[in-house]
């Protein structure tokens, strides 16, 4: 049996990112150390879906969050995230995830963690896409 | 009467290492206690980042003068700038925080 939509949209995602050079989990959710970052996880956090046709077939919305974490300073943490945005839309534009029809970006925000008491700073890029799929009735890994 | 410059003192003296501060007075070694405690540091999606909150104790004594934010300090042969400056309710010590540069 083949993977659900969204493990197949996570996995594409990773694949391209990874082709840029960066570390990227797909399912991650342990804490990140030190000497891994900078780091990229792909989270699928949220689905919407509904029937589309007589025969049942779905049509899902899947909010896929790429969140890219550095590590740097107050001074270049900014520039450096949006030169990771820069390549990573571009990317995502040329070479969309095959399980989608429509993958579009809605929102991007950007966090500069204040570590106060920490060693470090680290700056956090959240970038929001809204991937759009079609998958028949009781059969969530097949792509319409 | 509690001597509590002399039990600074003692702490420093069985907890403490060497460390090099540099300051506008100047570059000096000075004793102090060293502390580095892992914790966590969560953004608002994602998994957590494990970091470091390393700080130092040292003696007002020892110093020349008052530490301040960005004066740098070599310890263990890491080179961190003072991020943060308190001083102890008896006027003994400083308790720095630290930012590896």
């Amino acid at each position: 049996m083949s993977d659900h939509v969204r493990k197949q949209i996570r996995d594409q995602l990773r694949t391209t990112l990874e082709g840029l050079g960066l570390r990227t989990f797909a399912n991650r959710v342990a804490a990140l150390g030190e000497l891994e970052l900078p780091a990229v996880t792909v989270l699928t956090e949220q689905e919407t879906s509904e029937r589309t046709s007589i025969d049942g077939v779905l049509k899902r919305e899947i909010e896929v969050a790429i969140v890219v974490v550095f590590e740097g300073d107050t001074v270049s943490l900014d520039d450096e995230l949006d030169g990771q945005a820069s390549r990573i839309e571009a990317a995502l534009a040329a070479s969309p995830p095959a399980a989608t029809r429509l993958f579009v970006l809605e929102s991007t925000s950007l966090e500069l963690l204040s570590d106060e008491e920490g060693e470090s700073w680290y700056g956090l890029m959240s970038m929001v896409y809204r991937a759009t799929t079609f998958t028949p009735k009781g059969d969530p890994t097949t792509i319409k | 009467m509690v001597d509590f410059a002399g039990a600074a003192e003692a702490v420093v003296d069985i907890f403490g290492e060497d460390v090099v501060y540099e300051s506008s007075d100047g570059r000096f070694t000075i004793p102090a206690v060293f502390r580095s405690e892992a914790h966590r540091v969560q953004g608002s999606r994602g998994p957590a980042i494990t970091s470091k909150r390393p700080e130092l104790t040292i003696l007002q004594s020892a110093m020349r003068a008052e530490p301040v934010e960005g004066d740098r300090v070599t310890v263990r042969s890491a080179l961190y700038t003072v991020a943060s400056v308190r001083q102890d309710a008896e006027a003994t010590r400083y308790l720095l925080g630290l930012k590896r540069v």
